[in-house]
């Protein structure tokens, strides 16, 4: 429980608008002149999160949140200085993801599979299982872009609940997972199979979901965060500055 | 005893290794994907060489009257193996754009999707060999005598183009335009590097210009294995060996150094 999964010291990350779409002389002269715009996505972020622990980032949209989620995973590099450490083996949840919809359920649970570490064998014992769980035994062979959202999340889901991560991070990736049926169940195996033991990162709009699991919050507003212990005390903070 | 070695070895480091079995499954999809919505599937792969081909050959043996044994499958050599190069570097400079899903979600080795990327090319051209290989038979010509060097050809070729497609890959999402740029010198290399006619003329008449187009030296060799009464060229074996490994090991030092500030683009 002690060890630290993830080790976060002065995060900043920046980010250089260049104006894409402008002429190639334009592009040029801000080059050279240094005109490019630079966008503050995250400032000075210091944070630690525990073996087991559960974080929930609560924050407006465009203040920071799903950056700080690239960051720790490892799509995208911190500003120099900074300082990002973790400890196991890491899966970001949202919607869509890791899906490539030209391809099947079937190539797309043993292409994430594969990703997520584990072996074809392990794959073979686990897809039944899957397929069962995401309810897809019709449409197994079908490429994922004929599937509905509801379909497609619930195969996330159960790819997920698979998975053989210690830190997950989760992007708004509840709500939208299926029925209410669907959802009562997924809501069960997330208890029993990710929660135990689990480090998790949740990042949500839906303050019951951050009040029911999270042991502490982060809150971010354009960039900066602050750390709270008191759930209940943040979700009261972060009430007032939305409600201002 | 060896057969119980041998299956030892793979259980340790195939079957228990998910990075190989990843690296696999990657280039099984994307070769699948290829052809994937296609009536005629995988049969595309082979008819557009061969179309190549039967044009290339029709207006240099009917129209320029060029006589040489086994022409067709001289070309077919030349153009094979040259298609490979093409599709794996102006394909290779989309792989970080196309596997975006992936990288944003889950924490992975990403070189592993260029591996992914040749292997599957590879594939291809594994697939085109076996053309290859039923011409030989009717019309009755046989392989080079330096058959068995043919893997340090590929190898070769493997790293020229891996190192070419990570390089583009990079660029890419910071400069668009290098698609056209990129397009423009594969055209001219199709010209020059000895497709048509035997990279003899520049190692004769141009000397530097075989050590500044490696491709020349590689199809020289790939058809001294691959075609009876042709000669290996072994300066240009080692030497372009040599540049492929530096090559490589240049352009994984920059993949691991600006791969991220480059997804960032995208």
């Amino acid at each position: 429980m002690d060890i630290n999964r993830i080790d976060i010291k002065n995060l900043n990350k920046t980010f250089s608008i260049s104006g894409r779409n402008r002429s190639f002389s334009d592009r040029l002269k801000n080059k050279i002149t240094n005109k490019t715009q630079k966008v503050f996505a995250i400032k000075d972020l210091n944070l630690q999160v525990k073996n087991g622990e559960f974080l929930g980032i609560i924050g407006k949209n465009g203040s920071g949140k799903s950056t700080l989620l690239k960051l720790i995973i490892g799509a995208m590099d911190p500003d120099e200085g900074s300082h990002i450490k973790t400890e196991g083996k890491i899966i970001r949840l949202a919607l869509g993801m890791g899906f490539d919809v030209d391809l099947t359920a079937r190539d797309n649970i043993y292409l994430n599979g594969t990703i997520l570490g584990l072996s074809f064998k392990q794959i073979g014992e686990k897809f039944e299982e899957i397929i069962h769980f995401a309810e897809l035994e019709d449409f197994v062979d079908t490429p994922i872009k004929f599937y509905s959202t509801g379909m497609r999340s619930r195969l996330s889901f159960a790819i997920a609940i698979h998975a053989e991560a210690d830190i997950f991070l989760i992007d708004e990736f509840f709500g939208s997972v299926g029925d209410l049926g669907f959802m009562a169940k997924s809501q069960k195996a997330f208890e029993e199979n990710i929660l135990k033991g689990k480090t998790i990162i949740h990042v949500s709009h839906s303050l019951d979901l951050i009040r029911k699991h999270c042991t502490k919050i982060l809150i971010m507003q354009k960039g900066k965060a602050t750390v709270y212990q008191d759930v209940e005390e943040a979700i009261r903070i972060y009430g007032n500055t939305s409600e201002g | 005893m060896i057969k119980k070695a041998l299956g030892q070895l793979y259980i340790n480091y195939c079957s228990s290794n998910s990075r190989l079995e990843r690296i696999w499954k990657i280039a099984q999809v994307d070769f699948k994907k290829r052809y994937y919505n296609d009536k005629l599937g995988l049969l595309w792969a082979l008819i557009n060489p061969m179309t190549q081909i039967a044009i290339y050959y029709f207006v240099f043996t009917k129209i320029f009257q060029r006589e040489q044994e086994n022409y067709v499958l001289y070309l077919f050599c030349g153009i094979l193996t040259w298609l490979a190069f093409s599709e794996a570097t102006k394909m290779g400079s989309r792989v970080l754009i196309r596997k975006k899903y992936l990288t944003e979600n889950i924490q992975f080795n990403w070189l592993d999707l260029y591996l992914s990327h040749m292997i599957s090319i590879m594939m291809g051209l594994a697939f085109n060999f076996g053309a290859y290989l039923v011409i030989l038979l009717l019309t009755g010509a046989s392989l080079g005598k330096y058959i068995l060097l043919l893997p340090v050809v590929l190898l070769t070729l493997f790293l020229i183009s891996s190192a070419l497609a990570i390089t583009l890959g990079l660029i890419r999402p910071i400069f668009d335009d290098i698609v056209h740029i990129w397009e423009i010198a594969l055209m001219v290399g199709f010209w020059v590097s000895g497709i048509f006619f035997s990279g003899q003329f520049y190692y004769d008449n141009y000397p530097w210009f075989v050590h500044v187009n490696p491709f020349v030296g590689i199809l020289l060799n790939m058809r001294a294995c691959l075609l009876v009464n042709n000669e290996i060229y072994w300066g240009l074996l080692i030497e372009n060996l040599v540049v492929g490994i530096i090559l490589y090991a240049i352009a994984v030092q920059l993949f691991k150094k600006y791969a991220k500030k480059v997804i960032e683009k995208v």
